[in-house]
């Protein structure tokens, strides 16, 4: 559970989204680091299905720059990494290949270890039934004794047709007469690995792409997330970022937040919007920003110490 | 014929001409004084001025238009923080067992400007006119005298743990009303309120 990548993570950089592919790395992120980013991946065969989706995890650029910023992980160009594929040796090719089928063998072996345990479970019951009811039938009458062996002799054959049902939807092994025998060494289970980085080597730092460039609302981004905030992006209620006292899995959100530049005007009528739909919901509503901008200081860390935020609510009346 | 004459002014216009509504930023206050006054009964009503900076060189400097400010006595509470009304519970202490706390109000309107700045501004300069209140206050409206020995006691301990929890701002740090009113086509004399309260406050559960 608690395992640690390899720091620092790199996210790819594909066409202008930060992306995630290595579910170790999703998992280290949200649990060390507060980053959730939002899974986009959907299934190739029912693409439709958006309910719930998978890897990869694409990052807000703020996310990408706060772990970058602090060394957690590093920008890879993903297209430029891929090239790499070609350049690798062909025995190191080769081995990972192996690697991976061995991973697949392992698999197979144990689902037909689960599927052979299944087996033997069934046939046990089965067959404590059949003893149950053999039982039954000889203390209502010794008389019958003939009739129980009969019955005796027809039970192996009918989980002798389960088995062959069994085997109808057992991967092709039906030439195979005992299923529960055969290791199929040829039929190793079709692995795709997630992530490109055992076989190729891990990117020299000079390649890494310089910090993703952020909106102006970075600043009071990182301000909260540094006060332990779980931040998500807001369109859902109509802000900039939703935030979360601790895992949204956990928590509903405490605030919606937008950013505002220290001099930038703001229509009250917005304070208003935002204070009421806050409430209607039972958040706050939170205003803030960084008292400088990027060109009175060296660096977006600075700014985020001068971070001033209000938090509005309908004062009922 | 008959004359026609000009109808008398109406409360509201009367009370802010007499106010001296020369500058907006007064007759704003003017009006949202009105409408504590009379509408939420607020009592002891002051009102201040943050006076205006021309330059605006650094991030807390005012800005280029005063700021008006009104105090006063809310008849209920009008903000209790969800910590603070969990520790009234467990206590069995009643709103109305507690003293009346003063709550500052920013008059505003719609359409003029505002930003962080002011914001900041107005919670930057807020100590030294609750100071300045306490004083004209004189300590006049002091703990309310409870018969009863044992509910003195739990409001001695309250009043001690609020001291205790205004240091560490867990029951929420400064705070006043953001009055907004409507001056478009005249106004129809509604006047908004909202909390606003300094830095990340968790909402209550409404």
């Amino acid at each position: 559970m608690d395992s640690q990548p390899e720091l620092p993570i790199p996210i790819s950089y594909v066409s202008g989204r930060y992306l995630l592919h290595s579910i170790e790395a999703v998992t280290y992120l949200r649990r060390e680091h507060h980053i959730c980013g939002v899974l986009i991946g959907t299934l190739p065969q029912i693409p439709q299905q958006n309910v719930f989706l998978g890897l990869p995890l694409e990052l807000m650029p703020e996310e990408a720059r706060l772990l970058v910023d602090k060394d957690v992980a590093c920008i890879v160009d993903e297209a430029k990494a891929q090239k790499g594929m070609n350049n690798l040796l062909e025995e190191d090719r080769r081995r990972y290949l192996r690697e991976l089928e061995a991973e697949g063998l392992h698999y197979t072996r144990l689902q037909v270890d689960l599927k052979d345990s299944k087996r033997e479970q069934t046939m046990k019951k089965l067959e404590e039934k059949k003893a149950k009811a053999g039982a039954k039938a000889k203390a209502v009458a010794a008389a019958a004794a003939a009739q129980t062996q009969t019955s005796e002799g027809a039970a192996p054959k009918s989980s002798m047709k389960d088995a062959a049902v069994v085997d109808l939807f057992a991967p092709d092994d039906t030439r195979s007469s005992s299923p529960a025998t055969s290791t199929p060494s040829q039929s190793a289970m079709a692995i795709t690995p997630a992530t490109s980085y055992p076989p190729l080597p891990t990117p020299p730092s000079s390649t890494h792409l310089a910090a993703p460039a952020v909106p102006p609302s970075y600043p009071l981004f990182a301000h909260l997330h540094s006060r332990g905030y779980f931040l998500s992006p807001g369109l859902r209620f109509g802000c900039q970022y939703m935030a979360y006292p601790g895992d949204p899995l956990r928590f509903h959100s405490h605030f919606l937040v937008v950013s505002y530049d220290w001099d930038q005007n703001i229509d009250l009528m917005d304070l208003i919007v935002g204070g009421r739909l806050g409430t209607g919901v039972k958040k706050g509503f939170l205003i803030g920003g960084a008292q400088r901008t990027i060109d009175e200081v060296d660096s977006e860390a600075d700014r985020v110490d001068t971070v001033r935020a209000f938090s509005l609510e309908w004062a009922g009346m | 014929m008959a004359q026609t004459t000009r109808p008398n002014a109406s409360a509201i216009t009367s009370h802010m001409s007499t106010n001296n509504d020369s500058a907006p930023h007064i007759a704003t206050a003017a009006q949202v004084q009105h409408n504590l006054q009379h509408q939420h009964l607020w009592t002891s009503l002051t009102s201040y001025t943050i006076p205006a900076n021309t330059t605006q060189t650094e991030p807390l400097n005012a800005p280029k238009e005063p700021i008006p400010l009104i105090s006063g006595y809310p008849p209920h509470r009008v903000y209790t923080h969800p910590d603070e009304q969990l520790y009234m519970l467990e206590n069995k202490i009643k709103e109305d067992d507690l003293q009346p706390e003063r709550m500052f109000v920013v008059p505003t309107t719609q359409g003029q400007s505002w930003s962080l700045r002011h914001m900041a501004v107005v919670f930057d300069k807020l100590p030294e006119f609750v100071e300045q209140a306490r004083e004209q206050d004189g300590g006049s409206l002091g703990v309310k005298a409870a018969d009863d020995p044992e509910k003195r006691e739990q409001l001695a301990r309250y009043y001690a743990k609020k001291e205790e929890v205004s240091r560490t701002g867990e029951w929420g740090s400064q705070r006043l009303l953001l009055a907004m009113i409507d001056k478009g086509m005249g106004g129809d004399g509604t006047v908004a309120y909202y909390v606003v309260q300094e830095g990340e406050v968790k909402p209550r559960q409404n």
